[in-house]
């Protein structure tokens, strides 16, 4: 039989399945290459995204402005580049702390049933029917346009699918054996349900995160297009569409929104293929 | 083929395409089933005893097929048909399939469709096979529920499934399986997910429809007491191998092979008593996909030599009938010691 | 209660031969579910899965519990490790000497108890976090119990890997890559190496292939004597608790219907249940039964128990008093160690000893 130590873990043959899936490693490097280029925006052009040079007004793509520039006078590939690391971390930060919202009273609406699980169940019904734009429409009104302000909305309006799934992953393992074995032993509420029910909670969370992210992105996109996201001058993916909204620069010069929808469309669609591909890493594991 | 010989199955193959792999879950079993008396097919999980079942009734998933070897049935008038030359779904096989060969299944919780009468359910069986009204099959039917011992027949014949207790869903199945009287019942795991005193209910019910009906049944279960009781004959597989045949008095009086006495130690027996210990078979069955050059039970095996490591072991016929496959009975050439 | 740590743990081979000295002591403990109907949740009814059942463990015994489903012998085990708690009724646990309730004990007694009464469940494949390796899964109850800092709980972990013969190295290994028997044996390594007194072991190797089984029941057994272990032994299977007790007590719709050593009950049943169901088992000996009792009708459900004896709908031998009155467990002989719950057992007429 087997003679040497052999350490196999679930993560290693979960990664494994991962990119024996062509269109999950698709969606992986598009994602990739997008947060790279966010990253190093730096290095890679020499503008400054925010730079007005009314000198150079709409000027059609050439070897000085690789993508020209906005009606500002903006450097576009600048814009677009840094606009990247805005829109890419307001959708992964809106859906990190809506997932851990989200997973904190999935955890313990599942575990504890009975009044909490009501309350929790009650107040996320609330939630959900709360629309999310007259909420921003209200934030906005008072505390302004920021950053900040939009994650904060896009958390708490967005807990509520995330709760749903561990909620019910969680009262179907409450019921499990190894779940008594550790009552038996003495292990308290509060670690059987991080540290054993929780991480059996992953696979649909970290789907959830993937796809949510992209959501979040065409959200901000949306909400920029607007005008009720974050201010104009900061670039953003939706904020640069936004700028592009007349008829004139929408027929003359199509690289200023062309440029921003393909950015906003190749993140999402790897974000969805990559997503795609953990869901049925972790389908058929559990 | 002999008079009394109703199934034949001659070197049956079957194997499973499971992504990449081939997995050989039965490998060249061969049996007879004669008329009016009751075969077992003994084993643990995995030794590929469901499969044989599926594969002579033709009802394997779409990634299974039957590689080689034949399954013969004659019916009562005589002829014999090929079972294994048919399609799964032709209908020839259609035909036999609930007529003359029927099947009753382990988990009668999950074999009746919830949103159907019982009665319909059986009905619908009935009147595949034969031209016969509604109103008559209703009444057979009710004289068939009552034979099996279920109250009140007429009231359940309109009832749900869930509105029976497990013992009386499986005397249903019983009921579907043998309303058109067929020549052969093979029952797989019947009572395994039954209560003892139920288990005993159902096993006397069909030693009394063998004796009543002369159905020739196929009982395929891992539970050596239910074989000794219920059985005529024995087929012990391993690994998708029988690897011993014989009557219930050859196998348990003087069984051959080291797995089939390995078997026997291992059960525990009522009044065996607390100081005596239970004989156990060392390491575990290997995976279905794994390729042996020799014996599959060699690893396991007290009693094996080189030879079971490099050379598949012959089958081997005792003058009685009794068959084992096994070196240490490959005439002359036993160099293990018994 | 101090900590044990690494060393003390491998020298401390207890040796315990079967004394009288009682360990557990159940009484009258009841698991009474609410049946609820209506808008409203009236409650109409109420789920008797465990009805007044009250008998003793001695130290170092095995005590099998057997019945059919419904009896509620696996509420019962669950009730003993308090994984449910019941609705009423006592558990006396005698632990450094001293009796104490279970039900009534603070909540550091109460954790502090838990070491001492382990349980091992029926499928090795749900029992075991499939996200965590042996090591971390074994880690967790030595360490909140105070066995000893990590290398001394890696030691512990190694050596009750051994004891039930599997390398200590498959401590690194995730669930998914063992078999049925060996996940098994992980669980009982498992549940051992708190060093508890008092296992439960519910229907262990009924998921187990034949082979499988006898090398568990086996090893079970070395255990025992090697560790000084008391089990309450949980299975439908009547020969395999037969083989593996020394008292058997048999359950019916949850009742304690006959106790008594596992000869008396074998050789001399008094229940007429008990009967049909050693009738009922078969025996891998061609020819060996005769006779077999068959009871007509179902398995009851326990949310509608009869009244008065509640096997009385299917006992072959119900008299009169049967269908009013339900009998009590008692010993036919004054100061006997053999009770049955039968009216023919124990005649009203004759005084009989608890």
């Amino acid at each position: 039989m087997r003679q040497k130590t052999h350490r196999s873990s679930l993560a290693r043959r979960n990664l494994q399945k991962l990119f024996s899936n062509r269109l999950a490693i698709l969606g992986g490097v598009i994602v990739l290459a997008l947060v790279l280029l966010s990253i190093f925006a730096p290095l890679l052009t020499p503008y400054d995204p925010a730079f007005i040079d009314p000198t150079q007004r709409l000027q059609p793509p050439s070897a000085e402005h690789l993508l020209g520039t906005d009606n500002a006078g903006r450097d576009l590939w600048a814009r677009i580049l840094y606009g990247g690391r805005l829109s890419i971390t307001i959708g992964l930060v809106s859906s990190l702390s809506a997932a851990a919202l989200g997973v904190i009273a999935g955890c313990i609406s599942g575990y504890f049933g009975g009044k909490v699980d009501a309350v929790l169940l009650y107040i996320s019904e609330i939630f959900s029917t709360f629309p999310q734009t007259i909420l921003i429409l209200i934030i906005v009104g008072f505390a302004g346009r920021s950053t900040l302000n939009m994650v904060l909305i896009f958390s708490i309006t967005g807990w509520m699918g995330t709760h749903r799934i561990v909620r019910s992953r969680i009262i179907s393992l409450r019921e499990e054996a190894f779940v008594e074995s550790c009552v038996a032993c003495g292990i308290g509420s509060s670690s059987i349900m991080f540290r054993h029910l929780l991480p059996n909670t992953v696979g649909p969370v970290v789907v959830s995160i993937t796809l949510s992210t992209a959501g979040y992105v065409l959200s901000e996109s949306g909400l920029s297009f607007i005008g009720l996201g974050v201010p104009p001058e900061v670039p953003t993916w939706g904020n640069i569409i936004n700028a592009a909204k007349s008829l004139d620069i929408m027929q003359n010069h199509p690289a200023l929104w062309l440029a921003p929808g393909v950015a906003i469309a190749l993140f999402v669609l790897g974000v969805n293929f990559l997503g795609d591909g953990l869901r049925d890493v972790f389908d058929t594991t559990q | 083929m002999q008079q009394d010989i109703v199934l034949q199955v001659e070197n049956l193959k079957t194997q499973f395409k499971v992504g990449r792999k081939l997995v050989r879950a039965v490998n060249g079993v061969s049996f007879q089933l004669r008329k009016g008396t009751t075969l077992g097919i003994v084993g643990e999980s995995g030794c590929g005893k469901s499969v044989t079942a599926h594969s002579i009734m033709q009802l394997l998933p779409k990634n299974g097929f039957i590689a080689e070897g034949t399954v013969r049935y004659t019916g009562p008038d005589g002829q014999e048909r090929v079972l294994s030359g048919y399609k799964r779904s032709s209908k020839q096989m259609r035909a036999v399939r609930g007529k003359d060969i029927a099947m009753i299944f382990q988990d009668p919780m999950s074999s009746l469709d919830p949103v159907y009468s019982i009665g319909s359910q059986i009905a619908e069986n009935l009147r595949q096979h034969e031209k016969i009204s509604e109103k008559e099959a209703r009444t057979r039917i009710i004289k068939m529920l009552s034979d099996l011992d279920i109250p009140i027949p007429e009231k359940r014949y309109d009832e749900y499934p869930y509105q029976f207790s497990g013992g009386m869903k499986q005397r249903v199945m019983i009921a579907m399986a043998m309303i058109c009287n067929p020549n052969i019942l093979i029952a797989d795991e019947p009572t395994t997910a039954l209560d003892v005193t139920i288990q005993a209910q159902i096993l006397a019910l069909m030693k009394r429809l063998q004796e009543e009906y002369g159905t020739s049944i196929i009982l395929i279960t891992h539970n050596m007491g239910i074989v000794a009781e219920s059985c005529d004959d024995v087929a012990v597989m391993y690994m998708g191998h029988i690897v011993e045949y014989g009557s219930i008095d050859q196998i348990f009086s003087s069984p051959m092979h080291p797995y089939t006495q390995g078997l026997l130690k291992a059960v525990p027996v009522l009044g065996i008593g607390k100081d005596n210990k239970l004989g156990s078979i060392r390491g575990s069955t290997p995976d279905a996909s794994e390729v042996f050059a020799g014996c599959e039970f060699e690893p396991r095996c007290d009693h094996c030599c080189e030879k079971c490591r490099t050379a598949p072991p012959p089958d081997r016929e005792l003058p009685d009938g009794h068959r084992v496959r096994c070196w240490l009975y490959a005439g002359g050439e036993d160099d293990a010691a018994k | 209660m101090g900590t044990a740590c690494g060393a003390g743990f491998m020298l401390g081979v207890k040796t315990m031969q079967q004394s009288n000295q009682v360990i557990l002591d159940i009484r009258n403990i009841k698991k009474y579910y609410p049946v609820m109907e209506g808008v409203f949740k009236k409650v109409t009814g109420h789920v008797k899965a465990v009805d007044d059942v009250s008998f003793q463990v001695h130290r170092g015994e095995t005590l099998g519990i057997v019945g059919e489903s419904g009896c509620g012998k696996t509420t019962l085990g669950k009730c003993i490790v308090r994984l449910h708690k019941p609705t009423d009724g006592k558990i006396l646990y005698t632990l450094d000497g001293q009796e104490r309730d279970l039900l009534t004990l603070d909540k550091e007694e109460s954790f502090r108890t838990r070491r001492s009464i382990q349980i091992v469940f029926q499928d090795p494949y749900a029992a075991l976090n499939p996200m965590k390796n042996i090591l971390s899964i074994f880690d967790e109850p030595l360490r909140i119990h105070g066995f000893g800092d990590k290398a001394q709980r890696k030691e512990i972990i190694a050596e009750m890997l051994r004891r039930v013969n599997l390398q200590p190295d498959y401590m690194y290994r995730f669930p998914h890559e063992f078999s049925g028997g060996q996940r098994q044996r992980i669980c009982i390594a498992k549940a051992l190496s708190l060093q508890p007194e008092l296992l439960v072991c519910d229907e262990p190797v009924s998921a187990l292939d034949v082979s499988i089984q006898a090398q568990i029941l086996n090893l079970m057994k070395e255990l025992q004597t090697a560790m000084g272990l008391t089990y309450v032994f949980i299975a439908h299977d009547l020969s395999v608790v037969q083989y593996m007790s020394d008292r058997i007590a048999v359950m019916y719709l949850g009742k304690v219907v006959e106790l008594g050593r596992s000869d008396d009950v074998y050789n001399h049943c008094l229940h007429p249940y008990t009967e049909a169901l050693l009738s009922a088992v078969p025996i891998p000996i061609p020819n060996a039964r005769k006779n077999r009792i068959l009871l007509t009708g179902d398995v009851p459900s326990p949310v509608n128990p009869p009244a008065g004896c509640p096997f009385h709908p299917r006992c072959p031998k119900c008299m009169d008093i049967c269908k009013r009155e339900a009998p009590q467990l008692k010993s036919p002989i004054a100061g006997g160690d053999h009770f049955a719950a039968c009216h023919l057992a124990n005649p009203i007429s004759k005084p009989c000893d608890e």
